[in-house]
């Protein structure tokens, strides 16, 4: 998963816990609660060069070998793994099966010998990584769940994840304070607030916050009534992930030319926050799942419609 | 605030969907959208009966105590019905400013005959100006002993053709602002010289001019008070707005079922449409802004049944809903093709509405504009 800290905030700890309760053997739970609970830094290593979208066809092999797995391939997008000590890895343990089926959850130790982490540098100049496996042994003990239910368990984490993402305090934040902005500023001498088009994008923009809201309190209210909402959870992560970046663009052009001065600099406004928030929203329609596979879910899910037929020739890779 | 409804309103809604399936099918909707008068006789008087007309006044004056939560629940049921005739107009419009202006006598004469379904009313506040502001009111009318002479024409007054009475908000005083010096009378359709012509309509809805030529009405028809219309006014049409939001809702959500409906059905190169991503893509849209509208209209719904303040909440919901549901049925449009396109579909009756939804009591950018005053710029 791609995330950047700064604007967002980086994701700790916070899927493993709940998924080793779950899932964990009671030596598991004796051995990793306490050292989560005592702020053990994870990175998430589900992304790989060949598998963003379709995740399940991740190709990192843990091979086994007496007591242990043997690891060997790729992770991309790994942020935070350059700070953490464990990485919350979905590998391959048999590559006879069928894709989502050869899965296991896996924690592996970021500083074992044969783990290399390299930067990437993102857009709004986060650092996030890759992790490279060369021969690292892992015990099997460190295998979450049984094996081959990885998929499943990760599945769980991002809906996690993604309910996670509709508390997201910022487009509010970030309307509030464009709406402060045009009151307090002149241009041509009257106040950007007089403006009938800047008038009519925030008030547009405030009641997009407003049902952003009410989106994340009516999954709450269908996760307290028990009801379905494998369907309704995306709902929050799309429209937020799109007003946050409709926020920083119509904000930029609310701002004129201060639109483009970045924190820091001199003549920033609004501690450079637009400038910032139009580089880092450009992650959260693809981070944590893109956008445009969760609408075919939303419509396939919750009204029905029927799935896309797979090729019956699959294309080589 | 609940993201569903309870019990009782559910057994409403369900019951309303039956009876409206059975009582008020498509092939009457066409019809009365040809039909002069536009209000099956019938149907008025069974949903009279069910005490649907009165749901939202009180007990004392032939009500059902109803409050706004329940009105909402019966309104999305009548607009996934597409039902014509005048409820907006002389239940919602007429009889709640009624409701909540009228002298005791105006109330116990008027309301329990709207609730029984013998009165028809209307008002008539919008003219050619064609705006919802005070300044956009000119017709006059002027002080003769007893009486007022109302002088002027109004535009886009609905149902009038059929109104027993019509509530017309004319001017009585150049007052300092625009807002002041209005008045509300109460016009039997019958006085001399009033003269209706039905317009002819987008969505087959009854939309008439109302021409007041020297027209006669007794001071005692004054409804509230005079030259003070306007803040009453808007309080009533605020509390009509969030009915018929609700009304766009259960619209939205029908064309919505109908294209997905389609999109499952209908087999283009050996699969359904339905199994396309694009296809995936515009019902997931429309999804969202559905739910969307739903959200909003029922915070301002219940906002206003708490006796909260939800001026912001209604300029969301009316500037929210009237916008997505014309973006529905235009995704709906899209999905049918062809065989949307020809009047036996369904279709254009919700294509037709969405849009007359936006246009009445203000569109998306009227209400955005009394947002961004709400939010203090």
């Amino acid at each position: 998963m791609l995330w950047a800290p700064g604007l967002l905030g980086g994701l700790t700890g916070g899927v493993q816990g709940p998924i080793i309760m779950q899932h964990g053997t009671p030596e598991q739970k004796k051995e990793w609660l306490p050292k989560i609970a005592a702020g053990a830094q994870f990175a998430l290593g589900y992304t790989e060069p060949n598998a963003g979208t379709d995740l399940a066809s991740l190709q990192i092999r843990a091979a086994k070998d007496g007591n242990d797995y043997i690891l060997n391939g790729q992770k991309m997008f790994s942020t935070g793994a350059h700070n953490a000590r464990y990485h919350w890895l979905a590998a391959r343990t048999n590559p006879e099966m069928p894709k989502h089926k050869g899965v296991s959850m896996i924690i592996a130790d970021l500083t074992a010998p044969g783990v290399t982490v390299t930067k990437l540098t993102t857009i709004a100049g986060d650092r996030t990584n890759e992790v490279f496996y060369d021969n690292v042994r892992v015990p099997q003990t460190n295998r979450i769940g049984p094996e081959g239910e990885g998929w499943n368990i990760t599945r769980s984490a991002l809906a996690a994840e993604r309910g996670d993402l509709g508390t997201f305090p910022w487009p509010k934040i970030l309307v509030d304070e464009l709406i402060q902005y045009a009151k307090e500023t002149k241009r041509n001498g009257k106040p950007l607030s007089e403006d009938p088009q800047i008038r009519q994008t925030l008030a547009q923009l405030s009641m997009d916050v407003s049902v952003l809201r009410l989106f994340g309190r009516r999954l709450n209210y269908m996760i307290e009534k028990n009801q379905d909402i494998s369907w309704s959870a995306p709902f929050s992560k799309i429209f937020e992930s799109e007003l946050s970046q409709r926020i920083a663009n119509q904000g930029m052009n609310i701002m004129g030319l201060y639109g483009q001065l970045e924190q820091g600099s001199k003549y920033a406004k609004l501690k450079g926050h637009i400038e910032l928030a139009y580089l880092t929203m450009v992650v959260r329609s693809f981070g944590g799942g893109s956008n445009l596979r969760l609408r075919s879910d939303i419509a396939t899910r919750g009204m029905g419609l029927p799935r896309e037929p797979q090729l019956a020739m699959p294309v080589k890779k | 605030m609940d993201f569903d409804y309870n019990d009782e309103q559910k057994m409403l809604k369900q019951g309303a969907r039956e009876f409206f399936e059975k009582e008020c099918p498509k092939s009457l909707v066409k019809q009365m959208m040809e039909d002069e008068k536009g209000n099956p006789p019938e149907l008025w008087k069974k949903m009279s009966q069910l005490g649907w007309l009165g749901l939202i006044y009180p007990e004392k004056y032939g009500g059902g105590d109803g409050n706004m939560i329940d009105l909402i629940a019966l309104e999305e049921e009548m607009g996934r019905a597409c039902l014509p005739g005048p409820f907006l107009s002389t239940v919602l419009l007429s009889g709640l400013f009624i409701l909540h202006n009228g002298s005791e006598e105006q109330k116990k004469e008027i309301l329990p005959k709207i609730a029984g379904g013998q009165l028809i009313l209307t008002l008539a506040l919008t003219e050619q100006s064609d705006s919802y502001e005070a300044s956009a009111v000119s017709v006059e009318a002027k002080a003769e002993k007893d009486d007022y002479i109302i002088d002027g024409t109004k535009l886009f007054v609905p149902d009038a053709q059929i109104a027993d009475y019509i509530i017309c908000i004319a001017r009585t005083k150049k007052g300092d602002k625009p807002e002041d010096g209005l008045t509300a009378f109460l016009v039997d359709r019958k006085t001399p010289g009033i003269t209706i012509t039905l317009l002819k309509t987008l969505a087959g809805d009854k939309l008439c001019e109302v021409v007041f030529n020297k027209v006669k009405v007794s001071k005692k028809n004054i409804i509230g008070k005079l030259d003070q219309a306007w803040g009453p006014l808007q309080q009533t049409l605020q509390q009509v707005k969030i009915a018929q939001c609700a009304e766009m809702v259960g619209g939205a959500q029908r064309a919505l079922e109908l294209a997905a409906d389609h999109a499952k059905k209908r087999i283009q190169f050996d699969r359904p449409i339905g199994s396309f991503p694009v296809i995936h893509h515009l019902i997931a849209n429309a999804m969202m802004d559905v739910d969307a509208c739903k959200f909003l209209t029922y915070e301002a719904a219940w906002k206003f049944s708490e006796g909260m303040p939800c001026a912001k909440e209604i300029a969301m919901a009316k500037a929210w809903t009237g916008e997505a549901y014309q973006r529905t049925a235009a995704m709906g449009h899209q999905v049918l093709g062809g065989i949307g396109y020809t009047l036996d579909g369904e279709m254009h009756l919700y294509f037709r509405r969405a849009k007359s939804g936006e246009l009445t009591l203000g569109d998306g950018k009227f209400h955005r504009e009394a947002l961004a005053k709400e939010l203090g710029m």
